[in-house]
């Protein structure tokens, strides 16, 4: 279900400024991207930290990691917030 | 003397780094009223007296960015910087934005301390939910014709105070169909809570760290199509947020 394992794994990345949410782990995170989301399981405690934003502690556990989205009123689609 | 190369420099305006000469010369002509005010604000040091200098020069040939530009540009952090050049009281005189909803949230979330000790932060987080009309925005397709209007949540970044415009659809914004526009019920909750989306049934709960949402999965979680939250989800899930 995972095919790629790491200890540190970046969730997003801002196109604009370049800051990170960087997620560490002591332990292997296993993960999976797709084109919508990040596919993880935590077996250790996992961090995630971000240059301006406030850490977030995650337990061990299945989770999924997104970007927000919005609408694109000149189209009408959805797309991801990017920054 | 050197001189500088301006042209190949990189630039940061309202915080954000990687503009173009060109950009920023047109952001701070928004930002600032006059040259004074922008030497007193950005020629801060005696090093960037060559360029303020320069930009003393050509400052009444530049063209500021218009409200137009900064509402069409994708990019959420540089239309950040847009509006906050061209200022709210700009924004709204030209645009008119028609305020439909506004609810401040009194929310408790979990955050950890350097330590990853676990505390609670209590704060008050204020969304707005505005009806721009399109027709300021778009170049109609004929005469005859008339865009439809736009709808956007204005929120603020909790950690940095920073504002952003989002945009939502209408369905979102009225609850009714197009239609039926004249019977909308805005909720500007329910707008923000439409820009989280998940693709897993019944998450644990939900952290989000500026624009990264992260779902934790429960033992009853199961991948389904991708779904927006309602506000119910909205407000129940969310465990963290900064």
């Amino acid at each position: 279900m995972y095919t790629n394992k790491s200890k540190r794994l970046v969730l997003g990345e801002g196109e604009t400024i370049g800051h990170k949410h960087v997620l560490e782990c002591s332990a292997d995170i296993a993960y999976e991207k797709t084109d919508d989301h990040i596919r993880l399981m935590l077996k250790g405690m996992g961090i995630l930290t971000h240059d301006e934003h406030d850490r977030i502690v995650l337990d061990p556990g299945r989770y999924r990691s997104y970007n927000q989205v919005e609408f694109n009123p000149m189209d009408n689609t959805v797309n991801r917030v990017f920054d | 003397m050197k001189q500088y190369d301006f042209k190949a420099a990189d630039y940061c305006v309202s915080g954000l780094r990687g503009f173009t000469l060109n950009e920023a010369l047109r952001f701070w002509k928004a930002k600032f009223e006059t040259i004074k005010h922008f030497r007193r604000d950005v020629i801060t040091h005696t090093l960037l007296e060559e360029f303020g200098d320069f930009v003393s020069e050509i400052w009444d040939s530049i063209d500021p960015i218009t409200v137009q530009e900064a509402l069409a540009e994708k990019n959420t952090e540089r239309r950040r910087v847009m509006f906050d050049c061209i200022g709210v009281a700009r924004l709204f005189k030209e645009l008119e934005p028609e305020l439909l909803d506004r609810q401040v949230l009194r929310k408790s979330r979990t955050r950890w301390d350097s330590s990853n000790k676990l505390y609670v932060h209590s704060f008050e987080d204020t969304y707005e939910l505005y009806r721009l009309d399109g027709n300021k925005l778009f170049e109609p397709l004929n005469k005859w014709s008339r865009a439809n209007p736009v709808y956007a949540v204005r929120c603020w970044c909790t950690t940095t105070n920073r504002e952003y415009w989002i945009y939502v659809p209408e369905t979102i914004a009225l609850n009714v169909p197009e239609w039926r526009r004249s019977e909308g019920k805005p909720d500007a909750i329910r707008a923000i809570a439409w820009t989280i989306r998940l693709d897993i049934m019944n998450p644990k709960r939900i952290f989000r760290q500026g624009d990264i949402i992260v779902a934790e999965e429960s033992m009853d979680s199961y991948e389904v199509e991708p779904y927006h939250l309602n506000k119910e989800q909205y407000l129940n899930l969310l465990f963290s947020e900064t």
